[in-house]
C-alpha cells in the first residue's frame, strides 16, 4: 500500500475463514483473506463475507491449519 | 435498584433533558463518522475499502436509532434543532473530512471506541430504549476495534515515518475524545448516574476509554501523553485536561459544528426526511 507515495512494506499472510449460520451447524470454510495481521483478517472477513446471516465467525492463519493430509501432484 | 424507565414519556423531568443532550451527541457523532468512513472508499487496500463501507453503514445504521430517540423527545416538548452547523453536537474532530488514511486510524481507534464505551455504559441502565440497544450494536462494533487495532499496529510496524504520521493523527484526535467524556464535576453527568441512566461519571469513562486504548498505544510503540501505572495496573493520562470554553450541552470546544462542505451532505440527508421519523 502506498502511504504519502512511500511504499509501505507489507508482511501479508493468508487467513481461512470459518462460519455459521445456526449454533447447531458445523463451522464451514467460507472463504479466505489476506492481511498482515489477525485483526484485520478478522475486521476484512467480516466486512467482506457478510451476505449471510451468520452467527459465527473465526478466522484462522492458513498456516497453523495442520496437514493431515496433503495429496500432491497432479491430484483433482 | 433504582426507577425504570420504559420509555421517553415515563422520565421525570430532570432527566429528560440531560438524556436529550447525550444522545442527541452520541447520534451527531455518529452520524458524522459514517459520513467519514464513507469518504473512504478509496483506502490503501480494497479490503480496508470495503470494511470502510461496512463500517459506515453500521454508523448511520446506530445515528439513525439514537436519532428516533431524539424524535421521542421532540415529541414530548424539547426543542427541535435548527438544522445549521452550530446546532451540531459531533466530536470536533468530525467537522472537515480526514486529511488522509491516518486521520481515518486515528477516528477508528479513538473516536469509536468513545462510543463504544459510552454505549456499554448503558448495559444496566434504567432507560430501557437505551439499553435495548446495546446488545446489537456492541456486537456489531466488535470489527471497528479490530479493523483500527490492526491498522494502528500495521502502521506502526510499517516504517518510521507512517508511525510518526499516525502518531501525530492520534494527537490531533486525543484531546477532542477525552473531553467528550465530560469533566468530573458534571451536572449533566450528575444527574444520568443518579437515575441510573449510565454507571459511572465522565472521569469513570475515561478511565475505561483508557483501559482500552493503553494497551494498543503502547503495543504500537507510539508515544501518547499516557502512562501505565506500575502499581495499580491503571492507564493514567500524564497531561490535564483543560476544561476552559467546554459546552457541557454541546460536548465540545467550539460551537462552529461541521464545515459547510460536509453540512451540505448533512443538510441533504434532513431534506430526505434522514432519520426516519415517525
Amino acid at each position: 500500500m502506498h502511504l504519502g507515495g512511500e511504499r509501505v512494506k507489507q508482511h501479508e499472510r493468508v487467513f481461512e475463514v470459518f462460519a455459521r449460520q445456526q449454533r447447531k451447524d458445523p463451522l464451514k470454510h467460507v472463504g479466505s483473506v489476506v492481511a498482515p495481521n489477525a485483526d484485520l483478517a478478522a475486521a476484512y472477513a467480516r466486512s467482506i463475507y457478510n451476505e449471510e446471516p451468520w452467527v459465527e465467525m473465526r478466522v484462522a492463519a492458513r498456516e497453523h491449519l495442520i496437514p493431515a493430509l496433503e495429496m500432491k501432484g497432479d491430484a483433482p | 435498584m433504582s426507577a425504570q424507565y420504559n420509555a421517553v414519556t415515563n422520565l421525570p423531568k430532570q432527566l429528560q433533558l440531560p438524556i436529550f443532550d447525550l444522545v442527541l451527541s452520541i447520534a451527531d457523532t455518529k452520524h458524522l463518522l459514517g459520513l467519514r468512513y464513507g469518504e473512504w472508499l478509496c483506502a490503501p487496500v480494497l479490503e480496508s475499502s470495503i470494511a470502510a463501507s461496512a463500517m459506515a453503514q453500521d454508523e448511520f445504521g446506530h445515528a439513525r436509532l439514537f436519532y428516533t430517540l431524539i424524535d421521542e423527545f421532540v415529541k414530548l416538548g424539547l426543542p427541535k434543532r435548527n438544522e445549521v452547523p452550530a446546532e451540531y453536537r459531533n466530536i470536533e474532530v468530525l467537522d472537515r473530512p480526514f486529511e488522509g488514511w491516518v486521520d481515518f486510524v486515528a477516528a477508528n481507534a479513538l473516536v469509536d471506541a468513545a462510543l463504544l464505551v459510552q454505549l456499554e455504559a448503558f448495559g444496566q441502565s434504567s432507560f430501557a430504549p437505551l439499553r435495548r440497544l446495546v446488545p446489537k450494536l456492541s456486537q456489531e462494533e466488535v470489527f471497528h476495534v479490530q479493523h483500527a487495532k490492526g491498522w494502528v499496529t500495521q502502521l506502526a510496524q510499517a516504517n518510521e515515518r507512517a508511525k510518526a504520521e499516525l502518531e501525530k493523527a492520534m494527537k490531533r484526535t486525543w484531546t477532542a475524545v477525552l473531553c467528550w467524556f465530560g469533566p468530573q464535576e458534571d451536572p449533566v453527568g450528575r444527574a444520568l448516574i443518579e437515575g441510573g441512566i449510565q454507571d459511572t461519571d465522565g472521569e469513570g469513562l475515561r478511565a475505561r476509554w483508557l483501559e482500552r486504548v493503553g494497551p494498543v498505544v503502547e503495543a504500537a510503540g507510539l508515544d501518547m501523553p499516557l502512562s501505565n501505572d506500575a502499581i495499580t495496573g491503571q492507564w493514567i493520562l500524564s497531561t490535564e485536561l483543560s476544561w476552559k470554553g467546554w459546552d457541557p450541552h454541546f460536548r465540545r470546544f467550539s460551537r462552529t459544528g461541521p464545515d459547510a462542505e460536509t453540512f451540505e451532505q448533512i443538510e441533504c440527508f434532513s431534506k430526505h426526511d434522514y432519520p426516519v421519523g415517525t
